[in-house]
Order: structure tokens, then sequence, then C-alpha cells
């Protein structure tokens, strides 16, 4: 969910690896070190691919999990920086939002309560984008 | 830069260190898979004043994953010669960033074997039969990675860096900082988890910081090499143990690898057989907490290399898929952690 670097960067990453076959191919036998390259950027395609169709039920899976927490929290300072984590639209701001309210909370008992829910929450959304990338290998 | 150029620049450097002689010529020269921060490249010398060689080149490239010490990793392959622990000899360095191999490097025998991909379930099945029968593996990794952390520091307090564990933690969250393009909350979690979990220090060891065996040759049943000193330290080596029993190591991408430690041996097994052979017993909490701080240091690394990626220092494409393995290093840190 918090993983660097943009679709798109990676689809023009592969463009470049596929070209660069395409113009030694014809001419000289692929050292390991290109098949190698050819082997990784067909592997990035099919996780690129399963990520896309999971993302945007990992997104709302966040979301419900973080509201469920934001009722069940008895730290109303904390609700802004919830709100604002549900209202994100793509990984990179909920993770920020996240990482930000997390730093924040403190020791109390109320705080480690919002703290633990919200590790549940993320152990949850990991589990569930494990699974996702996993259907790419099984395409294999 | 041409083959040529570069088997001209290798013979340069043997002869001026006495290892070939002036008739000797590179028959064979090609770059081999794999390698993060270093590229590696077999040749052949034949030499008719002497036995033929069969090398390893190894280069720290420009835009090379992590700024590790090239320098620093020679120096410890050559202190280990004469230690009870299999590494190739070396030939010299050239350290110089315009060579024809595109940065610093040297040359080292190339030892026997390959080197087990524990990604692969052909392969896992293969070491899961070793298990079965003669062990000759998970003897040899537990027995080797006891004698590395008996290795006598007087010599590699001279090259290799030290860092007890609260430098540990600092160094690899400091890149982390810098490199991360995005912000995650599961890694800045654990970083706090290990923190307020800093064990009791034990005296430092040379630790070899990527103890597994996919950096190890094998042949014949036996482990006949270590390879990839890059990340060694001088430190607590249960560094070490936390990270070879983490289950990325034992060929967890996104699915389960092998239920063995590694691959390799049943964990218990694995624990006792290094106690007997260091004298060292191990706390299993410890041995947690630097699971955990090894996840953390390899989730640096990969996004060191998504940094590059991104920012076209790199177009090695291996840079951008790891991005992949970061959702299941983070599964299983949260599962050690306990959330």
């Amino acid at each position: 969910m918090f993983n660097p670097v943009q679709p798109h960067e990676l689809m023009l990453g592969v463009g470049r690896v596929l070209r660069r076959a395409a113009r030694t191919s014809d001419s000289q036998e692929l050292d390991a070190y290109q098949r190698g390259q050819l082997l990784s950027a067909y592997s990035v395609v099919r996780h690129l691919a399963a990520e896309q169709v999971a993302a945007a039920a990992l997104m709302e899976g966040m979301r419900r999990r973080l509201q469920a927490c934001s009722e069940r929290s008895s730290v109303p300072a904390a609700r802004p920086a919830l709100a604002a984590a549900m209202a994100a639209r793509e990984p990179g701001a909920l993770g920020a939002q996240l990482t930000g309210l997390l730093r924040r909370l403190g020791s109390l008992p109320e705080e480690a309560q919002l703290r633990c829910c919200i590790h549940r929450a993320l152990a949850e959304m990991t589990d569930e984008e494990v699974h996702a990338l996993a259907d790419a290998e099984a395409e294999a | 830069m041409s083959d040529g150029e570069r088997m001209d620049c290798v013979l340069g450097l043997m002869r001026d260190e006495g290892s070939v002689g002036p008739r000797a010529r590179v028959q064979q020269l090609r770059q081999l898979e794999g390698g993060w921060s270093r590229q590696s490249w077999a040749l052949t010398v034949d030499d008719p004043d002497s036995p033929p060689l069969e090398l390893i080149v190894r280069v720290r490239p420009h835009g090379a994953l992590l700024d590790t010490d090239l320098r620093q990793e020679f120096s410890t392959y050559a202190a280990l010669a004469d230690e009870p622990v299999p590494v190739p000899p070396v030939h010299g360095m050239l350290d110089e960033q315009d060579t024809p191999f595109g940065g610093p490097f040297f040359v080292m025998d190339r030892l026997p074997g390959r080197s087990p991909n524990v990604w692969r379930a052909r392969e896992r099945a293969e070491l899961a039969e070793d298990w079965q029968g003669a062990r000759g593996y998970a003897t040899d990794l537990a027995d080797t990675l006891a004698a590395i952390h008996a290795v006598p520091l007087e010599q590699l307090a001279k090259v290799v860096v030290a860092r007890d564990f609260a430098a540990t933690v600092a160094h690899w969250r400091a890149i982390q900082q810098e490199m991360a393009l995005v912000e995650d909350p599961i890694v800045e979690e654990a970083y706090e988890w290990v923190a307020q979990r800093a064990p009791r220090e034990l005296s430092p060891c040379l630790v070899h910081g990527d103890y597994r065996i996919g950096n190890c040759l094998v042949d014949e049943g036996r482990l006949t090499g270590v390879l990839d000193w890059e990340l060694s330290f001088l430190g607590d080596p249960r560094f070490d143990l936390g990270y070879v029993a983490l289950e990325y190591h034992a060929g967890k991408f996104t699915k389960p690898g092998s239920p063995l430690l590694n691959a390799v041996a049943e964990r218990d097994w694995f624990r006792e057989r290094y106690e007997a052979a260091s004298g060292r017993s191990l706390d299993a909490e410890v041995i947690r907490t630097f699971s955990v701080l090894a996840m953390l240091m390899l989730c640096a690394i990969l996004t060191t290399g998504l940094h590059q990626y991104a920012g076209r220092e790199t177009d090695d494409i291996r840079m951008a898929w790891t991005r992949f393995a970061l959702p299941g290093l983070r599964q299983d840190m949260i599962a050690l952690m306990g959330w």
C-alpha cells in the first residue's frame, strides 16, 4: 500500500528493458544478466497487474477499519488525523497521515488502545495486500 | 568500454600483484546475473607458466545500490584468508572510479559450487532433501557462522566498521529516512519497537551482515564458500542469527517458503548446533528483536534501490521489482511484533 514508484514509471521501465532486449536478441545471445532483466520485467508486470486490481478494495477496507477505530477511540485529538487518513485517496497520503498520528500518540491507556487498533488495521490490510500479490504468483 | 579493455585491465592488475605471468591471457569474460550493489564478471585466465585460473571480478559500479565500501570488502576477504572460514583468495584491487568495468573492482578466485536460490521451489526441495539425509548444508551453515563469530578481531578492527546495537538501528533508520519516497507507518513503528528492545550487549564479533545460504556456495553436499561480505561489521553476532531466521530467507515472497530455517535446517536444531559450536546461549526474544531489525535493514536497502530507480540513477528493473517484496516483509515484521 505504501510502495514507492508510480505504476506508469514501472511500465516505462519495463518498456526500456524490453526495447533493449529487442535490440540485442537478433544480433547476439542474451547473457545471464540480460535474461534476468527480462524475467524481472515480466515479474513486475504480473505483480503490478495484481496490485492494480486490488488497490481500490484495499483502500476501502482500510477506510472501514479506521472508521471503526475512530468510533471506538476516546482520544478526541486523534479524530482529525483519522478523518484525514480515511479521506486519503491514495496510499502515500494514507501512510503519511497514519505515520504522523502514530508518532503523536503517547502512552496513556486510551492512546495505547487506539494505537493497537491502528496496528490491527494495518496488519489486516497487509495480509490482504500480500494475498492479492500471491495471486500474481499463482498465475505465473 | 569493450571486453578487450576489461581483459587488459584485469591482467595488468594481476601482473602487478604477481598473480599471473607476462604470457597470461584471458580466454573468456562474461557478466553474471545477480548482484545488487556489486556487479560480478567471470573469467578464465590461461597462463603457460602456471595452471589456468577461474576468477571473479567484483565491481562497485556507479549508482550501486548501497554506498558500501569495496575496500572494506576486499580487506575482509584478505583478512579471512587464514581463518577457518571458506572464502576465496583475492588477487588485488583497483580502487579507481574510471575503470573499464565502470567503477573500482577487485579480483578473487572462483570457488567451486553454486549459490542456492531459496525462492525457487525446486531448489528448496533439493535443500530439504539434504536436511532429510546427510545434513551437510545445515551442519556447515551453523558451524561456519560460529566460526565467523569466533574470528579474532585484531586485523579486522582496522578494516571493518564497528556498530553496536543502537548504532545499527540508527544507521539503517537514517538510510530509510533519507531514501523513503513515501512514509510507511509500519516501518516507522517497527523502528520504535526495536529501539525499545535493546538487548544486553555481547562482546563484538565479526558479523557477516547478509548471512544466508544464497550468499554461500555449495558443492557436493557441503558449503564451499561464504561470499558477499559488503554488509559486514563488528557488532552483535545475534544479528546474523536473526537475519538467517527470516521467513523471507526460507523462500517466502508472498507465499510461505520452506518450514526450515533458510530452507536448510529445523530451527531448534540450528540453534542448538550454533550454541554448541559457539559456546553462546541464545535468547529467542533477543533473536526476535534482531529479526525485525534485519527486516528493517532489508526495507532500507530495497527503499534505496527504489529511490535510485525513481531518480533514474539506475535502469536495473530489479530495483523497481523490489517494491513487491516490501508487503511480505511488512507482514513478517507485524507477525514478529505481535500486532
